[in-house]
């Protein structure tokens, strides 16, 4: 069994994201926690030492992008799916350079995020 | 394993043939083996044969010598002996006719069964002749002085069956050389038969082995036709890129041509990049393709960031609209989970971006032109506060229009004709004071719209251009609205008819110089003290629309009036006047070519909204009906001030608003009076 | 400072984040219904809930995405939510205008700095202008609803 950490500000969309992990449309994968924004999500990892994150980009208090790269030293074990709205591409490969696995645009359906939650565990 | 099988699958025909054809040969062979000893054995047998008879003959010629001599007294022993050497040589024959070898197998059964019965069976018949003989001469032979009795008792014996043994062994004879050419006949037939097969064998096998070598020689040939082929028309292009960054040897000759120059082998990507795309897309997509040979990286993850999806390329047609655009798909060739290579597809996307871009329509920012807008301050204020005043309304008309159209095809269809119509209005208004930058704006505005109103189709997301224009459009008025609030501080505005016709005379020379054209213009007012808003609205709504109609439809060109016997110059009137019952009446006449009844009868027919009968039905007074129509133009082309099928569109609502009326007087090749009667 | 004001592909991008995101997010279409300018002095914002994201970068500005609670609700409830509190809606709201600014930098390239989303409650009047240039609504359609997208955006020269 996959354990996932989402972050993201949006309240509404880590909701989304763990419903669809629960729902079984993503198999092995269940929700090991939730943060709101970077900070709480280096907090949160290094209590339950996730084995996929979902990761926003814009968030407050610490961006996706820094961390990523924190998340990177911490758990090199972790995959690291980014979820964003930001979609201009050299920011995203940056992220990603950091130490992030894959990319899943927001706007995004159900199915492209379970493909790409269903990829990023192979 | 499986390819053991699949080997043998193949050749399975093959091998069978050729496993037949060594069992056939090594029969034949063994057959003749068979056959020789076969016929050996004949022989031997036809020998013996030949030699029963020879020694019946002997035996019994010796046992009469034998008696004769016994009788005569005279010595025996050379007749003995013969008699010994007859008997013993006819049991030896005996004995080998009687040898079975090579005759009771299976193969000479089948072969002569029946032939061998029955030389079993003469055999038997000369055995059974002989064995009384035998039983007769033996005791003859160990003894020195035979009685004389014995000896004629067997020569009795000898001589009797002498004659039928001579015949039987006669009949053993002739019945074994036949059946020996028979059988060596029919082990000929066996051979030949056998051989033949061999050969159909071989035939077989080597037609078999031909035909497969040539097939497989075949499907390798258009395979490697296939292949060139793919790789020398592939209209997109096809490399693999190797982990240290450069292009692989395998790739399409297409490659060339997206890149607009040879390719080498080796050369780095990010070197052709760099000659490729802009610096930025390139530096991005270096950092792209670093990922994608991390392991850890799924090519399929990172499809959305792709910098390369759709690149414009760089150095062609900087004005940007003959820009090629190239779009590359990246995946990745895992070795062991390792990424060893990405596999590169170039495609040229340049029409699909062109669609889009084309669809998008950024359009040219409007020279702002402040200084003839400063210039027109020596227009009177009064009428540019007017022109602001209405034109404003019309904006604000449009926008709300914009705001709460209903998305459906009819809703969309009527605002633009009624964004269309009051653009045109905004357009003729500000070109007769001179006011060419919102005259322009208008204009481009038109230009948004048309191809909408021809469209049967429209989408919300088309209406965005409008916005934009009428944006732009409303910035030129604003700018107009400031420097007419500065002015109008000193300015005073003046009074009566003059000023108003004075623009319309402005207007008319500046339509004639545009459309080349020859036109002086006439003014008759009778003297108001005060202008009514009603005629107000009119001078300046109407009858620019009616001024410039006169100039690019009625008045012919210069050529043309001369060959119609007139004056090159053509005259456009306006006239004001009170008619009875507190009327005014406003007209613009014109010396031209009048209104055709039955070119107009044709233009409908040619633009097919009715048919050739329905045409010829209609009345002139219905027929000029259409004129006021929208959408409908006499003009072949259209240009600023004729052709957009608007202007006496805008006059029929303007009349219906103000409650006034419209006639019309023509002739054709003589001239064209539009008159506006509005009360007072 | 010099600017440009909007081009028509720079609102195109906007409609099409429009029809992308309901497309994407709800699998059921939004209908942009038109484009128009908003006139001085009206305000921006005016619908139940608003969701801004202030832009800055090669930008001045801001893209408001303006809904009634009614939609919102909906497309919570289309995002499987079963609570709609006010501040799941106010959360909503500024995530759409996230995601829908967020695809713009796709046209208007990395220099389009994003801020995080705030969210207002009907006519507040805590939006300043940040452009001078003209603002254009997107009016859309949705379910039935009726939403507008601002866009209120200088392209710094």
């Amino acid at each position: 069994m996959n354990r996932l950490l989402i972050v993201d500000d949006s309240l509404v969309m880590r909701s989304r994201i763990a419903r669809l992990c629960a729902s079984g449309a993503v198999g092995g994968i269940e929700i090991a926690g939730q943060a709101a924004n970077g900070l709480e999500a280096i907090e949160v990892a290094r209590r339950i030492t996730p084995d996929c994150v979902t990761m926003d980009l814009t968030m407050p208090e610490m961006d996706g992008e820094a961390c990523i790269a924190e998340l990177a030293g911490l758990l090199p074990e972790a995959r690291i799916l980014v979820v964003s709205a930001l979609s201009d591409k050299a920011t995203a490969l940056r992220a990603i350079k950091k130490g992030a696995h894959g990319f899943v645009h927001k706007p995004f359906s159900d199915a492209q995020l379970a493909a790409a939650l269903k990829e990023l565990m192979q | 394993m499986n390819s053991a099988t699949g080997l043998l699958g193949k050749y399975r025909d093959l091998v069978i043939a050729i496993a037949l054809f060594l069992v056939l040969d090594l029969g034949v062979l063994l057959f003749n083996f068979y056959a020789s000893g076969r016929i050996e054995a004949d022989t031997s047998k036809i020998n013996a044969s030949g030699e029963l008879r020879m020694y019946s003959q002997q035996l019994a010629k010796a046992l009469l010598t034998l008696a004769q001599e016994l009788r005569d007294g005279m010595p025996i022993q050379t007749s003995q002996a013969q008699i010994s050497e007859s008997h013993a040589n006819f049991r030896k024959a005996l004995a080998e006719l009687a040898r079975r070898d090579g005759r009771d197998d299976a193969i000479a059964q089948w072969l002569s069964r029946e032939a061998l019965a029955n030389e079993a069976d003469l055999l038997r018949r000369i055995e059974t002749y002989w064995q009384p003989l035998d039983g007769t001469v033996v005791p003859l032979l160990g003894k020195e002085n035979p009685e004389a009795i014995d000896v004629e008792i067997a020569v009795t014996k000898v001589v009797a069956r002498n004659i039928k043994l001579m015949q039987l062994a006669n009949d053993l004879t002739q019945h074994l050389e036949t059946e020996a050419v028979a059988t060596a006949g029919r082990l000929r037939s066996i051979q030949i038969t056998a051989i033949l097969l061999a050969l159909v064998n071989f035939a077989f096998i080597v037609f078999k082995f031909v035909r497969a070598l040539r097939r497989s020689d075949r499907v390798a040939e258009v395979a490697h036709e296939e292949t060139d082929e793919i790789l020398a028309t592939l209209r997109e292009g096809l490399f693999l890129l190797n982990a240290d960054g450069s292009i692989g040897s395998q790739r399409s000759l297409s490659l060339d041509n997206l890149f607009g120059r040879p390719v080498r082998t080796g050369e780095r990507l990010s070197d052709t990049l760099a000659a490729l795309v802009e610096p930025d897309t390139a530096a991005v997509a270096a950092d792209y393709v670093e990922l994608l040979f991390k392991d850890r990286i799924k090519a399929g993850l990172l499809d959305q960031l792709n910098p390369l999806s759709e690149v414009a390329v760089r150095g062609e047609g900087e004005d940007g609209r003959q820009r090629r655009h190239l779009s590359f798909a990246f995946d990745q060739v895992r070795k062991d989970n390792k990424v060893a290579a990405l596999l590169v597809t170039v495609h040229d996307v340049s029409e699909q971006v062109r669609l889009r871009s084309e669809l998008a329509g950024a359009e040219e920012q409007l020279r702002r032109d402040v200084d003839l807008l400063l210039a027109v301050l020596d227009r009177d204020p009064g009428l540019v506060a007017a022109f602001l005043v209405s034109a404003e309304e019309k904006i604000e008309l449009m926008n709300a229009d914009l705001q709460q159209v209903e998305p459906e095809a009819s809703a969309y269809a009527g605002m633009i004709d009624r964004l269309f119509r009051h653009t045109h209005a905004i357009k003729g208004e500000a070109a007769t004071l001179g006011f060419g930058t919102v005259a322009r704006e208008a204009h481009a505005f038109e230009d948004r719209l048309v191809p909408l109103r021809r469209s049967g189709n429209i989408s919300g997301k088309e209406l965005i251009p409008l916005a934009v224009a009428l944006s732009g459009l409303r910035e030129q008025l604003e700018r107009l609205r400031g420097v007419y609030d500065k002015a109008s501080n000193f300015a005073r505005p003046a009074q009566g008819l003059d000023p108003v016709l004075r623009q319309i005379e402005r207007l008319t020379r500046h339509v004639a110089q545009d459309l080349d054209k020859q036109v002086r213009f006439e003014a008759v007012a009778a003297h108001l003290p005060v202008l009514p808003e009603s005629l107000a609205t009119l001078l300046r709504e109407a009858v620019p629309q009616l001024v410039r109609n006169a100039v690019a439809h009625g008045i012919e060109s210069a050529e043309e009036r001369l060959r119609a016997g007139k004056p090159a110059e053509g005259r456009v009137r306006v006239e004001v006047e009170r008619q009875a019952g507190d009327i005014l009446a406003v007209s613009v006449w014109d010396d031209g070519r009048g209104i055709c009844a039955d070119s107009l009868r044709r233009q409908l027919v040619d633009s097919g909204r009715k048919s050739t009968e329905e045409a010829a039905r209609m009345s002139e007074r219905d027929l000029f009906a259409l004129l006021f129509e929208p959408g409908f133009s006499t003009a072949a082309t259209a240009n600023p001030h004729a052709g957009r099928g608007v202007g006496l569109d805008v006059l029929r609502e303007l009349v219906a608003r103000l409650g006034a009326r419209l006639k019309i007087a023509t002739v054709p090749n003589s001239y064209t009076r539009f008159t506006l009667l509005v009360k007072a | 400072m010099s600017y440009r004001s909007l081009r028509p592909a720079d609102i195109e991008v906007f409609s099409e984040a429009i029809s992308h995101f309901f497309a994407t997010a709800t699998s059921d279409p939004a209908q942009v219904r038109s484009a128009y300018v908003i006139e001085r002095g009206d305000p921006i914002l005016w619908n139940d809930y608003n969701g801004v994201i202030n832009v800055d970068g090669g930008f001045a500005g801001c893209v408001a995405f303006s809904a009634p609670r009614s939609l919102l609700s909906h497309v919570l409830l289309r995002m499987g939510e079963q609570d709609f509190t006010d501040e799941k809606h106010r959360d909503i709201v500024g995530e759409i205008a996230n995601i829908l600014s967020g695809r713009a930098r796709r046209h208007f390239g990395e220099g389009l700095s994003i801020s995080t989303p705030a969210a207002f409650c009907g006519r507040d009047n805590a939006v300043t202008p940040r452009a001078r240039s003209t603002p254009y609504a997107i009016p859309f359609r949705w379910h039935g609803y009726d939403a507008d997208l601002v866009v209120h955006l200088d392209v710094l020269a």
